[in-house]
């Protein structure tokens, strides 16, 4: 099959909790795809540089910390430099419903907090992938409204 | 693909190029034609069975040739799930220095349907990143099992990573991989049972009739005897040796990536499925065609 897709599953910032961030990780990968977990702590420039060494498709970014405000447009700048526009970025973790639209707005396709089923996790990231095989914006430095509710 | 980027040495585009050889649609001959002369980098295999510290090991190697201002590559090797046909690649994970220089290259591949434990195309990609000036290439492979021999067939040098209580010696015997390795490493070397372990490997070399490798002792944890291990990995290169072990398996190994690059293979593996025909009749199919 080759609709198997590059995930990347990243920790940035000072944050110590990553079973959400596993789990996520185990059911991409038993939904087919080929899925890369960096580990805790990383930096916005390490999370890129691993993004394009990987050639990943889809970034999710999970952040418990309350730094996501900060850091998650800060990733979404550097992939954009970096050429990486196409990226489709996804973020996840413990995000307040009042900072997502502006989170949106930069860039970020969908937000799962807890409580999201796995199947819907997967139903994004196919549906997603369609749009990019249709040639329509989704990518994180695309310009698009596009979003998963 | 832009092959002027590539030239110069773009990262998003040779990691797009790698990903076209994984899928099959870029190959040694493609990449021949825009670069006629390649040559080859240092290319080190590290294997060993799952928990014997691999990727700690990896951590100080690729820190001594980042040190040294070498370009250096990896490619971490994990196992497809059979099942659902994914991946999950965690050698991130336990090698933290993977993505903070320019100078690293790291890449992690999953084994995706081929038999064995490296994806069929690792030769392709190897020599993509020869013809890019990586100077050491660094490819870790799964734990145990006796494809791993499949590792001797693209590298030129061989460390096998041995520990205390690391499962019985037959297993690495029978897999032949004892035979094939330039350095064998016993990690750990902290722990009691370290030197026992030591002795078992000498003794069991010794019942060989060839040359026996190296046989070193090193303590990821404590960070000891990585000196010596460096020392002994430049002798190791400087002196180019080639075996006819080796030899027959990479013939074996290319032979094989022919095998399942046979254009009826899908047809002869659905009849073998229904118990339409037998093993030699498709051996007779794959020879004389359809």
């Amino acid at each position: 099959m080759d609709d198997r897709l590059r995930i990347i599953i990243a920790k940035p910032g000072l944050d110590g909790h990553d079973r959400g961030a596993k789990v996520v990780a185990r059911a991409l990968r038993d939904a087919g795809h080929e899925v890369i977990y960096t580990g805790l702590r990383r930096t916005p420039e390490e999370i890129v540089r691993t993004v394009i060494d990987e050639d990943a498709d889809f970034l999710g970014l999970s952040s418990l910390s309350g730094a996501h405000n900060y850091l998650i447009p800060k990733i979404i700048e550097l992939l954009i430099e970096s050429d990486c526009d196409d990226v489709i970025v996804f973020a996840g973790g413990i995000i307040p419903e009042k900072d997502r639209p502006d989170l949106f707005s930069k860039g970020v396709r969908a937000i799962f907090g807890p409580g999201t089923s796995s199947v819907q996790m997967s139903e994004f990231v196919e549906t997603a992938s369609k749009r990019k095989v249709e040639s329509l914006p989704v990518g994180c430095g695309e310009d698009t409204d596009w979003q998963w509710n | 693909m832009d092959i002027n980027k590539l030239k110069q040495g773009d990262r998003r585009t040779l990691s797009k190029t790698i990903s076209l050889i994984e899928n099959g649609e870029f190959n040694s001959a493609d990449l021949r034609k825009i670069f006629p002369e390649i040559i080859s980098g240092d290319v080190w295999a590290i294997t060993g069975s799952p928990g014997v510290g691999k990727s700690c090991i990896c951590e100080y190697l690729i820190e001594n040739w980042l040190n040294s201002n070498f370009k250096v590559a990896v490619l971490a090797v994990d196992p497809s799930s059979p099942l659902s046909g994914g991946a999950l690649l965690g050698d991130r994970i336990r090698i933290n220095n993977s993505d903070n220089s320019d100078n690293l290259y790291f890449r992690s591949l999953a084994t995706r349907g081929q038999s064995g434990a490296i994806p069929s195309n690792i030769i392709d990609i190897v020599n993509l990143l020869s013809a890019l000036k990586y100077e050491k290439i660094l490819i870790e492979t799964v734990g145990a099992g006796q494809a791993e021999v499949r590792v001797a067939a693209v590298s030129q040098y061989l460390l096998l990573v041995e520990a205390p209580d690391s499962g019985d010696m037959l297993q690495a015997e029978k897999a032949g991989l004892m035979e094939l390795a330039d350095i064998i490493l016993v990690n750990k070397s902290d722990l009691e049972r370290a030197n026992e372990k030591q002795e078992q490997l000498e003794l069991a070399l010794k019942l060989s009739d060839h040359i026996p490798p190296p046989i070193l002792m090193v303590s990821a944890k404590e960070k000891s005897g990585f000196e010596e291990l460096f020392l002994e990995m430049n002798k190791v290169s400087n002196n180019k040796k080639s075996s006819m072990i080796k030899s027959k398996i990479s013939l074996s190994y290319a032979w094989e990536s022919l095998l399942w690059k046979h254009k009826d293979i899908d047809v002869i593996i659905k009849k073998l499925e229904a118990n339409e025909i037998t093993l030699d009749d498709a051996i007779t199919l794959l020879k004389e065609g359809l």
